[in-house]
């Protein structure tokens, strides 16, 4: 038996490597191995007060960091029997919607854009197309900005606090956000027009199922919900998150893994889009209907396109927001009902959905499930990489080549590896 | 280390220095678009297989990184860099440890040292 490795995943975040395991020409076993150690978030918050939980969880990662706030937020004033009043929900979709535009830039325009165009490295590429580069990073910034104003840092802002926030954004702040959006949606059209006409392989088309929250507006595209819908037509109750991931240990990775009626499934952008896609307006519903099809329910790669018409939802979406936002008085901060609870939160986080699910015993944190995207897309990717690799030995490909296909995929599903890794049980015996 | 050296020389010209934590997207979109920047300097720590301390002046073709979402890479903002006519370099020092709660060795604060006098020398000029 021999081995394929790549030893490090490029251009994700985090640490992860594939291992294929091959008996002749066929693929026996696919691992994507995530490489961060057991973080503990999990145990790091118990017996904490929910406001210290609330601002350790955010440090699983930096960039989904608005994300995981929200999540926990939404779990945690569940637990604290906290109402907040519409400002303040509208504020927070406003900053994980900014955190949206930041991510899908990154990841379409400097991550992603070298494998869609064929490129080696992202270095390579800027020699003819330093342009998207540029794009991205502008837009990346205005993402950032808005998560600043919001939150009152560009990274982990402490500002969204339980039951409201520390300090409300001044109407000049929210509409200067507001103003930069005109010049920068001809920069997320642009890289739609560039990625849309692409063509990917057929062969990596294989049915799965998808996953991602119902917007708690009804009928409307968005990033925050109380249920789970799933490709199969059922819908979940967000406290009943566990019939989705039914979460288990494996022994080559300490992420754990999630699957669905015993089958892997996908969230993110590509689960959102093909659950949602009709409810999208303006601009990116005219992409969408241009360019979406089947294909986009068996092919991973499509992800990136997913995430480009996303990029310009959040765009869109981001004045309206503002001038919801700006007609309100801010309200003061909600004080807890109660200190003994339990509760669910759940957001669309850019790469998928994200659950927080809590209980707090007087006062202080009591239990602590965080479920991550990027852990619930594990099984799907690794099976995507079997599909791209059996195919590639069947071509009779060299082992660089292989190496490079396996990245490319595993790269399409943007995947957050320190996320992945938040806990592996530590059993006392 | 970049922090330090910035932290330590920006004194003499605040205009010349940025450091990471002001927004690594604003510092580079604003180096590209000022007509008035020619070269541009990184200064980090760089494996090399080099001697603790060692110093090297190492150009874009020479940079080997893996990317983070974390953060851009090096090589692709010094690439930027490039396509608009300016010229890019790292500054790189071998370093001691990449161990967790490390501080700079004292090796390689001596080589930082003698970057910024030279740096500090040129500016002055």
């Amino acid at each position: 038996m021999r081995e394929i490795k790549v030893e490090h995943l490029a251009r994700v975040e985090g640490h992860g490597a594939i291992t294929v395991e091959l008996e002749g020409k066929k693929v026996k076993n696919v691992n994507l191995e995530v490489l961060e150690g057991p973080r503990l978030f999990e145990t790091i918050t118990l017996g904490k007060l929910p406001s210290e939980n609330l601002s350790i969880v955010p440090r699983i990662c930096a960039i989904c960091t608005l994300s995981h706030r929200y999540a926990s937020l939404r779990g945690l004033e569940k637990c604290l029997d906290i109402k907040v009043p519409e400002k303040t929900r509208m504020l927070r979709s406003l900053m994980l919607h900014g955190e949206a535009v930041e991510s899908h830039a990154l990841h379409v325009a400097l991550l992603a854009l070298p494998d869609l165009l064929g490129y080696p490295n992202a270095v390579a590429m800027t020699d003819k197309y330093a342009e998207y580069v540029i794009r991205g990073l502008t837009l990346k910034k205005y993402g950032n900005k808005v998560m600043e104003v919001v939150s009152a840092r560009a990274t982990h802002g402490e500002n969204p606090i339980i039951g409201g926030f520390g300090r409300f954004p001044t109407n000049d702040e929210l509409y200067a956000l507001k103003d930069q959006v005109k010049s920068l949606i001809p920069m997320a059209c642009s890289l739609i027009e560039l990625v849309g006409p692409m063509k990917f392989p057929v062969w990596l088309d294989e049915e799965t199922q998808f996953a991602c929250l119902n917007p708690v507006v009804k009928k409307e595209y968005g990033l925050v919900g109380d249920s789970i819908l799933i490709s199969d037509g059922t819908e979940l109750d967000v406290e009943d998150y566990k019939k989705l991931t039914n979460e288990r240990v494996v022994p080559h990775s300490y992420a754990k893994r999630s699957r669905y009626k015993e089958q892997p499934y996908t969230v993110g952008s590509i689960a959102r889009i093909n659950i949602l896609g009709d409810r999208l307006r303006g601009k990116a519903k005219d992409y969408y209907t241009r360019y979406s099809s089947v294909r986009w329910k068996r092919n991973p790669i499509f992800n990136n396109m997913a995430q480009a018409i996303e990029l310009l939802y959040a765009l869109e979406k981001i004045p309206v927001l503002v001038d919801k936002i700006v007609s309100m008085k801010d309200p003061a901060v909600v004080k807890p009902g109660r200190d003994t609870g339990k509760g669910t939160g759940a957001v669309e986080a850019p790469r998928g959905t994200l659950f927080h699910s809590y209980e707090v015993k007087n006062g202080r944190m009591s239990k602590v499930d965080i479920i991550t995207p990027t852990a619930q897309n594990l099984e799907d990717i690794e099976r995507y990489l079997g599909i791209t690799a059996q195919y590639m030995l069947d071509k009779g490909e060299k082992d660089d080549a292989i190496k490079n296909q396996l990245e490319i995929v595993a790269r399409a599903y943007d995947p957050c590896v320190s996320c992945s890794a938040h806990l592996v049980n530590v059993i006392r015996k | 280390m970049g922090l330090r050296f910035i932290d330590n020389l920006r004194h003499l010209n605040p205009n010349y220095f940025f450091s990471e934590e002001q927004g690594l997207e604003s510092i580079i979109l604003e180096i590209i678009k000022n007509k008035d920047v020619e070269d541009v300097v990184f200064v980090d720590t760089c494996d090399f297989d080099a001697k603790p301390g060692e110093i090297a002046l190492l150009r874009l073709d020479s940079i080997e990184e893996t990317i983070s979402t974390h953060k851009i890479p090096l090589s692709m903002l010094m690439a930027l860099i490039q396509t608009e006519g300016k010229k890019a370099y790292l500054v790189g020092i071998q370093p001691e440890s990449l161990e967790f709660e490390m501080d700079i060795s004292e090796t390689v604060e001596k080589s930082l040292a003698r970057i910024e006098d030279t740096v500090g020398r040129m500016l002055q000029v």
